[in-house]
């Protein structure tokens, strides 16, 4: 499995259209990344692996669900509802 | 220079979570030292150990992180040891310590500090789990893949240590290709950043051209787009590697982790098991830690009357039974509840339990500016300040860990509960109210007033800190791990003797000059008060006579002076000159209050019940009535419940700020908090 290439980043989001994001996940859900809003994502988590292409699951969520919880990229990773609300999708088939 | 001298500069880099700190603690063992780099609060660890005949190690541990790009102190402290040609920690090789279930990550750090240039060992971590995880790892072909020894250890079980050492012996040279070669259109702005800072290699250069602020002329959003081709790249050439030298039978390993976060961090179920074993720690500082607490007590009671028993009476053997032996008892008192919180906190988080603290408590607590983490310290606080202060070491966001810092003696510290029982005694009449003990509730009411202060004295300052850094809530959840009792023990270890030997010896000197302070006076009235006590009540004898001498002492002794001398301030909160002695000498701690007001009052226990019924009888001279009616009773327990009445609190601020700002500034914002809600108070019930 390959990375998308670095351009596929640079897709600005049309802010109509409702994108499918880590955010709309429910508990035990899975999908693979799309892309990374990457002027509001810190680079600390593409650091960590969270790339597009890589796949997410959402395994749990704290008391007034949030933040989340989620496997990606081989481990456990928390992240607040706003931050996973930048990480775009695929769309399920 | 002899063969023997020779040293070899080591770091150990290393993820978060790898067992960095267990590898660093099987080498060097209790040959280590804490400190901190110079201006800023991030602990610095370095140790060293014998290689061979010839060599000595000087080992450093650099604070875990999952890339060379800096968004944290402890980040750039990183950064700056691995580029820096003229760093004094600049090491001769990079010991890497990867953690082999989630390989790829922890290998994307491995290839950024390769291309810094520096022979490099990587140290695959917990071996023994490779085959239990169903992961197999071609060592040898990593080895050949990347030019350099690879090794498998586990750090906990002291294995592959000799397999390491060998490694460091050897000859080691650095990668001869960068496994990442900087894009050729930024080549020579990268080598001119090399140059201007006086870095190791282009690499270097790269690293803080892309740091985003750090060069002029580059926008961090430019460099954010730069580095982030660099990540894609990396992670796609790793992915690669993994591929060819791993073999991964997926599914076996999600069991254990995943089946207790079902529990753990389950909304209902995660909440209660949290604030159980909160409870259980609360408990254990609060209660269990008063049995050894009361035992030192005595034993330095006991020391102090033996010596003071030898010794010819006269200053010198005075300030060494009345001020020194119990300054240092001032300080071992607290040992046992920072052992036992630290056991409990190296416990949370060597178990990666603290992780699931933060993710429950984010939500509410990130509203007052605070940190998941901060629970501990918050809870720990309703016990003593000083552990609870020195447990915020591990919130790693700047901000967050100065507000906990601030807030935590707002907490209804035991410290506070005789004050509040001999002023609730005093003021509160025992009625009951809708069936509850009002006094019992007044109490109440005092534990919330502390709790809804430190939360909103941390809400309003969250306001007026800028962020050091970016304040992204981004934590990985390790895999649970049985606690380590050999990394448990160094850290109780560590905490104590760093708390005796920087906080402990400013709370022996400010204890000590508050006694000289209380135990003696300038003046004829102070050295010969027993003949100006005889003088003006000839009728006292015996006990009330030594009594009578030991009050007319206080107000006359330095402390009684000042008490005088800040009465003019401390009128319109209700309060008299005694009551300012009281205040002054309650600075060495809370609960100090009491004694002072026996002594004052020449009441001859200094228990709660008899200095209570002694101060109801005192009248206000200008009225006839009750001297400590309610209104000077609430302005009382207002002020103790906001002042910083608390020199080891201030101390072990500074401790763990690393300056005088910090403390001075809280002491300032607290008694001045203090002060206007005291006065308030007393003028509205007046």
């Amino acid at each position: 499995m390959n990375f998308p290439k670095f351009a596929l980043l640079k897709m600005s989001l049309n802010k109509g259209e409702h994108t499918w994001t880590a955010a709309d996940l429910k508990p035990g859900e899975s999908a693979r990344i799309l892309e990374i809003a990457e002027d509001r994502v810190p680079l600390k988590l593409f650091d960590m692996g969270c790339l597009p292409g890589a796949e997410i699951e959402l395994c749990f969520e704290a008391p007034f669900r949030d933040p989340m919880y989620f496997r990606v990229a081989d481990y456990r990773l928390a992240i607040r509802r706003e931050l996973a609300s930048h990480i775009i999708l695929e769309q399920r088939a | 220079m002899s063969d023997k001298g020779r040293y070899l500069r080591v770091a150990l880099a290393g993820n978060p979570n790898t067992g960095k700190s267990s590898l660093f603690n099987a080498l060097t063992g209790l040959n280590q030292k804490v400190s901190n780099y110079p201006g800023i609060t991030v602990e610095k660890k370095t140790g060293s150990f014998r290689l061979n005949d010839t060599t000595t190690v000087e080992l450093v541990d650099l604070p875990g992180t999952y890339s060379l790009h800096a968004s944290s102190p402890d980040e750039e402290i990183v950064l700056r040891t691995l580029t820096e040609r003229e760093n004094s920690d600049r090491p001769d090789v990079v010991i890497v310590v990867a953690d082999v279930t989630n390989l790829k990550r922890n290998l994307y750090l491995f290839t950024q500090i390769a291309d810094l240039g520096f022979p490099c060992i990587l140290a695959l971590n917990l071996s023994d789990q490779i085959d239990r995880k169903g992961l197999k790892i071609d060592v040898e072909a990593l080895q050949q893949r990347f030019e350099m020894p690879v090794i498998s250890i586990s750090a906990r079980k002291k294995r592959g240590m000799e397999l390491l050492k060998q490694a460091l012996a050897s000859d080691l040279k650095p990668v001869a290709t960068p496994l990442y070669a900087v894009p050729e259109e930024h080549r020579s702005a990268a080598e001119q950043v090399r140059q201007d800072l006086g870095l190791s290699n282009t690499y270097g250069g790269w690293l803080w051209l892309t740091q985003g602020n750090a060069v002029e002329g580059v926008s961090s959003g430019e460099a954010k787009q730069w580095r982030i081709g660099e990540t894609v790249n990396r992670y796609n050439y790793l992915e690669r590697v993994i591929q060819t030298h791993t073999q991964r039978i997926p599914e076996l390993d999600r069991s254990r982790t995943a089946k207790l976060d079902r529990v753990l961090v389950h909304p209902v179920w995660g909440l209660v098991i949290l604030f159980t074993l909160l409870f259980l720690i609360f408990q254990a500082i609060y209660a269990w830690a008063e049995v050894p607490m009361n035992l030192i007590d005595t034993a330095f009671s006991d020391l102090s009357e033996r010596l003071s028993d030898r010794f010819p009476d006269g200053f010198l053997s005075r300030l060494f039974t009345e001020g020194v032996i119990p300054g240092i008892a001032g300080v071992v008192i607290f040992l046992p509840q920072i052992i036992i919180l630290f056991a409990a906190i190296s416990f949370l988080e060597e178990s990666g339990y603290m992780s699931r603290v933060v993710f429950l408590m984010d939500n509410i607590l990130k509203r007052f500016g605070l940190s998941g983490k901060s629970v501990v310290p918050l809870i720990s606080g309703t016990a003593c300040a000083i552990p609870a202060i020195m447990a915020t070491r591990n919130i790693e966001n700047w901000k967050e860990r100065i507000l906990t810092i601030f807030v935590t003696p707002f907490m209804t510290c035991s410290a506070r509960l005789p004050v509040y029982a001999v002023l609730i005694g005093l003021v509160i009449p025992s009625h009951s109210v809708l069936g509850l003990e009002l006094q019992g509730l007044v109490l109440l009411g005092m534990y919330l007033i502390g709790f809804i202060a430190a939360l909103g004295a941390s809400w309003g300052l969250s306001k007026l800190l800028r962020d050091r850094q970016s304040s992204h809530f981004i934590v990985e959840m390790p895999s649970y791990r049985r606690p380590h009792l050999r990394n448990v023990l160094l850290t109780i270890y560590e905490k104590s003797r760093s708390f005796v030997v920087n906080a402990g010896k400013i709370i022996l000197l400010i204890s000590v000059l508050l006694w000289i302070m209380a135990s003696n006076g300038p003046g004829d009235q102070f050295r010969s008060a027993a003949t100006y006590v005889s003088a003006s009540q000839p009728e006292l004898q015996g006990e009330a006579l030594e009594l009578a001498i030991e009050t007319h002492r206080l107000e006359h002794s330095y402390i009684g002076i000042l008490g005088r001398i800040i009465e003019p301030a401390i009128r319109p909160l209700g309060y008299d000159w005694k009551i300012g002695i009281a205040l002054i000498s309650s600075f060495a701690a809370r609960e100090v209050f009491v004694g002072t007001m026996a002594t004052i009052y020449s009441v001859g226990s200094d228990e709660e019940q008899p200095v209570l019924e002694r101060l109801r009888l005192e009248k206000n001279p200008e009225t006839g009535k009750p001297f400590f009616n309610l209104a000077v009773g609430i302005s009382l327990l207002l002020f103790y419940a906001f002042a910083m009445q608390c020199v080891s609190t201030l101390s072990v601020v500074k401790q763990e700020t690393n300056g005088w700002k910090w403390p001075l500034v809280q002491m300032l914002f607290m008694t001045g908090l203090a002060y206007v809600v005291a006065l308030i108070a007393f003028q509205l019930l007046q």
